[in-house]
């Protein structure tokens, strides 16, 4: 009988050098950045992202599962409608009070206003997605794809910079001097710094200017997927309003991109899947 | 029907219980006897006799003497207050004269401590411990509401008046900021799983069945808890559970039936100042609706609520197995109609030794078996439903009650809707079992039996799943088709080995005691989720949701020595240190050491004289605790979420799933606590008086916070990361006292009170940075209202102070310039108190008479400040209506303030809810021996009694500092019976 106790007992004293491998715990549903970026399949789910950021406001149906976890819970475009209307006389809200959007309304906002915080938060958003994008479709880690997706990848790589120059366009047209972090800071322990509008106008300018250059024709774009014209248009928009930013006078370069645009002649019909009209749907 | 079957099926579980209790009895011959006390020989009367093993007693009379029947080969035990408790085998003798001794009463008393047991004597650290018997009575729905407002430095509050909702439990208010601030709970050595389950999100706790407790050991400093390294912070609950005893077979049964009615609600305008208010101030559309009902929509959503709770057990020994059995039925009600909690529970324990008790097994399990149904959140529409209007419409339509419907006929978007046709209508029910279970070998060394060896093996496995069910018709999914699907089941799997070596050794030539203990403790945690899909009625999806699995591990390796000389000086020093799989591999490991003195002076030959003087005690403790619960499993990862169908972007005519990084801080590591702790233990009178002061100051740093994530750097608006310092220091003092202990009458008291302040001392990300503020708390309308700043307590409120006129009328929108800049903007915001008490108060007495026992607990905060949320989200006229179809009700604040527009930020909504409150109020009857083989003893009682405070909202006792639609906890009365045989 004592033999089985000691039998017993060095089985316990065995079980002490359990392995410190069970230290090693991974997600078993979701990926890592790691296994997400080794296919070059998920490279359009990830920049797929980039765009859904502008619309949807999380990885659920109607924004459930949300992105940002303390704020309204309203996608970006919602807070950017808002931001630009709700002080005019474009709209009247019959839901003020409802909505929450009384300090907009009445021209009493501050930083303390969720719609005004969402906003900032959610054009960082944006820009962080598309900088870890970048950050993970350089040259170099994209070296061993085949020369067709790498290409391809090049071309979404020109969008995310599209993407990033936008959310940046709404930051400084919103809030003046911001933050400036691209895809070297993502991931670093170190801080943005902060740009005057100025600097930023001219970031946008010249990432407007390189990315178009790779961006796809409208007759080559998918539909949901920004061509260069949209480059072009944002730089003619930001170039009207150049002094406001600081930048100086560039009205003949807004001249010069709006012919761009008009001459890529972009027709609604011509990409559009087969929807009778495109509608919006929310949760 | 469903009523009936619930019914049912209460009635049967109480039929079979009393069948099973009345089933065992025995026979017996009377025997009888005198009391007297030992020295002076005078009678005693009052003593109790009972037969070991039964609960078959009596109490001897005015001379002392006593007639009991009893069976030969039985054992009487007389007991008394202030004397020796003396075993008499009866042993063929018919009559007996027995002398009582007066006691000293001892510090042999074991407590249960972390990996082991100490003399109470000896004990080193701030240790608190409650037994079965000084329990708080009534209707306990979860194990820790039997120790609220019995320990100092503890505070448990419930989370509302919902059967199926949880507390919160905060031993000396928490060390963390927005990480867990949960103390660890260790059952029987297996430490529980944290967080809920699916369909039991907040209530985990309540699978465990009260009635199986024995005992439950609140570990408060460093020294006692850093034995359990990385979850120590926050302080550690041992829960010990009862086990059988070498006696014989005795069975118990009680049962507690209680009613419940609502206590104090939002104070809404009246039927008719409503109607003037919309009258007078309205717009004539809104006069227009205006119905001429006059309906109390409170009435309509509470009810008189029935709860009962049974509990049958059996312990006693076969051959040399003891053994203790029980079950259970506990199923209540809520005040909100459809609300209900059900559980059945069954406990096993044998604990068999082997070997003149050189080994010693012990196996427990426990399962439950819990059902809830959930009520829909009717009470803002209890609130603010239009009194004007009537329950039904009349009509067919959305079940028959009266909603907003907008022109096109459907309900309006993001009306309030009908609180009766959404309790009514919504029916979501979980079902959730849990097994718990631990198999403890301890082996004494042969050659060397004051070395010991123990292993426990624990196993707490869960499994929640539950469905919802709206019909179509209903005005809550009406445009979605209403829902009808189900989800889970969710798995928890938690799985411990510990085993230890403790080596105890009576040095006699160095006069000392010597208790060394070393051991290593493996736990793994697993939690799973199947996908589900939101349904509506025709089966369509309305919403996907992900499933999940969730894995962590810990290994530990611990030691500790005690060390005593000559009962005098101890010390006692711990170490432990922990591996966990949520930190990347250079931070993952972690020692949390900690060493402690005591000195009893009450030994030393200058105090022994002190007849007076029963003990006095001086201890002093230092130790590093960690903290690591609260954040995810995965959060130094960067983790890639695949988006769910419905979610997805549209590129050509593909909807591509969305790949969305999450947060991450790839060197996330541990908070760390470090703290001090001084105490002092005193006795007096033979210890009738006794008493504990401590103080403690405590440093946490590497905080886990939540805090602003600068923009640009993370995938959130805030993120989790270790960002600062958190100081707090408290006094806490515990007195307990016996004034009165004769024949006829005993009294009993007992007082705590604990003081505490928490201080941030640093929250920037980056060190030298300018001070952030850092939102915290529940939000309305997604604005905050306390704040986290350096230099102040956690979570203060961050409000405007608003400006009266001289009628002392708030001035709408006027609030003053605190930075004098001629601007009312957010640098105005100022902090305002916290919802943190300063002083927490406990107090219960009891005193007997005879066979009556009256007992009563009460407990007070003081200098708690609460945000009255309902006042303000329902005080201002523009709440009266948000669309054009309906109606709100105003609260009685709007007739005070006047207010057109919600005042979010202002402080007048910021109240002091100090409050004394008296959480119970028990008599009870002791019929003692009623027939020859059964015992009685009945008790009637009323919870919640009454809440004195200056409060104007719903409770002053509200999770965070925020009342907001808080479901009222109810008065309860209740009725319960206890048996033994």
């Amino acid at each position: 009988m004592k033999k089985i106790l000691y039998t017993l007992l060095v089985v316990g004293m065995a079980s002490f050098s359990a392995c410190t491998d069970d230290l090693n715990q991974y997600p078993n549903i979701e990926e890592t950045s790691e296994s997400v970026y080794a296919n070059p399949d998920n490279y359009i789910s990830a920049l797929a992202k980039c765009y859904a950021s502008f619309v949807t406001a999380g990885q659920g149906k109607g924004g459930e599962d949300p992105d940002l976890s303390s704020n309204n819970g309203y996608d970006y475009m919602r807070c950017y409608f808002n931001m630009q209307e709700a002080g005019t006389d474009e709209i009247g809200s019959t839901w003020i009070e409802g909505d929450n959007i009384g300090n907009l309304t009445f021209l009493t906002w501050d930083a303390q206003d969720p719609w005004v915080a969402d906003m900032y938060y959610r054009s960082y958003y944006s820009i962080s997605l598309c900088n870890e994008f970048l950050k993970n479709s350089t040259d170099s880690k994209i070296a061993g794809f085949t020369e067709a997706q790498q290409t391809a990848i090049r071309t979404f790589r020109a969008e995310a910079r599209f993407l990033r120059a936008l959310a940046y366009f709404h930051a400084m047209d919103l809030f003046g001097s911001v933050p400036f972090a691209d895809e070297n800071l993502i991931g670093s322990a170190a801080l943005p710094e902060r740009w005057e509008a100025a600097e930023i106008f001219e970031f946008i300018e010249t990432e407007l200017i390189e990315c178009s250059a790779e961006m796809t024709d409208a007759d080559h774009t998918d539909y949901g997927r920004a061509p260069r014209a949209a480059a072009w248009m944002l730089l003619a928009r930001m170039y009207l309003n150049a002094a406001t930013y600081n930048a100086g006078d560039h009205y003949s370069e807004c001249m010069t991109y709006s012919q761009k645009v008009m001459d890529e002649a972009i027709c609604w019909s011509r990409n559009m899947p087969n929807y009778s009209t495109p509608t919006i749907t929310s949760g | 029907m469903k009523k009936i079957t619930s019914n049912g099926r209460r009635l049967g579980m109480l039929l079979l219980m009393w069948s099973i209790a009345l089933l065992l009895s025995a026979q017996q011959k009377e025997v009888s006897g005198k009391i007297i006390e030992a020295s002076s020989g005078e009678s005693i009367p009052g003593a109790t006799i009972i037969i070991e093993g039964t609960q078959r007693g009596v109490i001897s009379d005015i001379n002392g003497d006593f007639s009991i029947p009893v069976s030969d080969n039985e054992t009487l035990v007389i007991s008394y207050l202030g004397y020796k408790t003396l075993r008499i085998p009866v042993s063929g003798q018919s009559s007996f004269l027995i002398r009582l001794e007066s006691e000293i009463i001892s510090f042999d008393e074991v407590v249960v401590i972390g990996y082991g047991m100490q003399r109470k004597g000896d004990l080193t650290g701030a240790i608190s411990n409650v037994n079965s018997k000084d329990f708080n009575k009534g209707i306990i729905s979860s194990p820790e509401q039997l120790i609220n407002g019995k320990v100092s430095g503890v505070q448990i509050m419930s989370n509302s008046g919902s059967p199926t909702a949880g507390s919160s439990i905060r031993i000396r208010g928490g060390a963390s900021l927005n990480a867990s601030n949960d103390p660890l709970i260790v059952l029987d050595g297996v430490p529980l799983e944290q967080g809920g389950i699916s369909g039991n999100n907040n209530n985990f706790l309540s699978l465990i069945n009260p009635n199986d407790i024995e005992s439950m050991t609140v570990l408060k400093d460093a020294s006692s808890t850093a034995i359990y390294g990385s979850r120590a912070s926050n302080g550690v609950i041992i829960i010990t559970t009862k086990k059988g005893s070498s006696a014989r077979t005795r069975v118990s049964f009680s049962s507690t039936n209680s009613l419940q009615v609502k206590t104090k609600l939002a104070d809404m305008l009246s039927t008719q100042e409503f109607r003037n208010v919309v009258n007078n101030e309205g717009t004539p559309a809104q006069r227009d609706l205006l119905g001429s009902s006059n309906t109390n929509w409170n009435d309509e959503i509470f009810q008189v609520a029935f709860g009962t709770d049974n509990n049958l057990s059996l312990s006693g020994q076969v051959q040399n197995l003891p053994y203790r059995l029980s079950l259970g039925y506990y199923s209540q009600d809520g005040i909100l109609k459809t609300d209900n909690a059900e559980r059945f529970t069954g406990n096993l324990s044998v604990s068999p030794t082997f070997f003149d008790e050189h080994l010693k097994l012990n196996m427990g399990i426990k399962g439950s078996l819990n059902r809830n149904q959930f009520a829909a959140g009717a009470i803002w529409g209890g609130a603010t439903f239009n009194p004007t209007i009537p329950v039904s419409s009349g009509s067919p339509d959305f079940g028959g009650y009266t909603e907003a419907i907008a022109s096109d006929g459907t309900p309006v978007t993001s009306a309030v809707i009908n609180p009766v046709g959404l309790l009514k209508q919504y029916h979501s029910s979980s079902d959730v079992n849990r097994v718990i279970s631990n198999f403890d070998l301890d082996y004494k060394f042969h050659f060397l039996p004051e070395l010991r060896f123990h292993t426990t093996l624990g196993y707490d496995y869960a499994e929640g799943k539950g469905a919802v069910f709206v019909p179509a018709s209903a005005a809550q999914f009406f445009v979605s088709g209403g829902r009808d699907y189900q989800y889970g089941p969710q798995k928890k799997d938690n799985q411990l080995l510990t085993t230890y070596f403790n080596y105890n050794n009576q040095l006699d030539k160095l006069n000392s005691t010597l208790d060394i203990t070393a051991g290593y403790d493996f736990q793994s945690w697993k939690s799973t989720s199947a996908y589900y899909e939101v349904l509506n009625v025709d089966g369509q999806v309305q919403n996907p949701v992900a499933a999940q699995d969730q894995r962590h591990t810990l290994l530990s390796y611990y030691g500790r020595i005690n060390y005593a000389l000559a009962s005098r000086y101890m010390v006692t020093a711990t170490v432990r240190k922990d591996g966990t799989s949520r930190f990347n591999e250079g931070n993952r490991w972690g020692t949390f050491p900690s060493l402690a003195l005591a000195w009893r002076l009450s030994e030393e030959s200058f105090l022994k004289g002190l007849d007076v003087l029963s003990n006095l005690k001086l201890r002093a403790s230092y130790g590093i605790t960690g903290q690591q619960e609260g954040i995810g499993n995965y959060g130094y990862l960067p983790v890639y979420t695949i988006s769910q169908t419905g979610a997805q972007y549209i590129f050509g005519n593909t909807p591509i799933n969305t790949y969305r990084p999450e947060a991450y801080v790839s060197n996330l590591k541990w908070e760390t606590t470090k703290s001090y702790n001084y105490g002092l233990d005193f006795g007096l009178f033979n210890n009738r008086l006794s008493g504990a002061i401590e103080y403690y100051t405590r440093q946490t740093e590497d905080l886990l916070a939540t805090v602003p994530s600068p923009a640009g750097t993370n995938f959130d608006k805030t993120i989790l990361t270790n960002v600062g310092n958190v100081d707090s220091e408290g006094i806490e003092f515990e007195l307990n006292a016996t004034p009165v202990a004769n024949n006829n009458w005993t009294w009993d008291l007992s007082l705590n009170a604990s003081w505490l302040t928490q201080t941030i001392k640093n929250l920037s990300i980056i060190e030298g940075t300018e001070i952030t503020n850092s939102s915290a708390g529940p939000t309305i309308d997604s604005y905050y209202f306390q704040v986290l700043t350096e230099g102040y307590a956690p979570n203060m409120f961050y409000v405007y102070h608003q400006l009266y006129d001289e009628s002392g009328q708030p001035i709408e929108g006027a609030y003053a310039d605190v930075d004098g800049n001629g601007l009312i903007n957010s640098d105005d915001l100022y902090r305002y108190n916290s919802p943190a008490p300063d002083y927490i108060l406990g107090f219960s007495t009891s005193v007997r008479y005879k066979e009556w026992t009256m007992g009563t607990s009460l407990r007070a905060n003081i200098g708690n400040y609460v945000y009255n949320g309902m006042s303000m989200n329902t005080g201002a006229l523009g709440t009266m209506s948000y669309n054009s179809y309906q109606l709100n009700n105003l609260n009685k604040s709007y007739l005070e303030t006047g207010f057109k527009s919600r005042q979010y930020l202002s402080d007048y909504y910021v109240e002091n809810a100090s409050f004394l409150k008296m959480d119970n109020l028990t008599l009870n009857y002791n019929f003692g021996q009623i027939t020859h083989f059964m015992s009685l003893n009945a008790t009637a009682m009323v919870q919640n009694i009454f809440t004195i405070t200056n409060y104007t909202g719903v409770d002053p006792e509200v999770p965070n500092g925020m009342d907001a639609s808080f479901y009222p906890r109810p008065r309860i009365f209740s009725l319960s019976l206890g048996m033994e045989f």
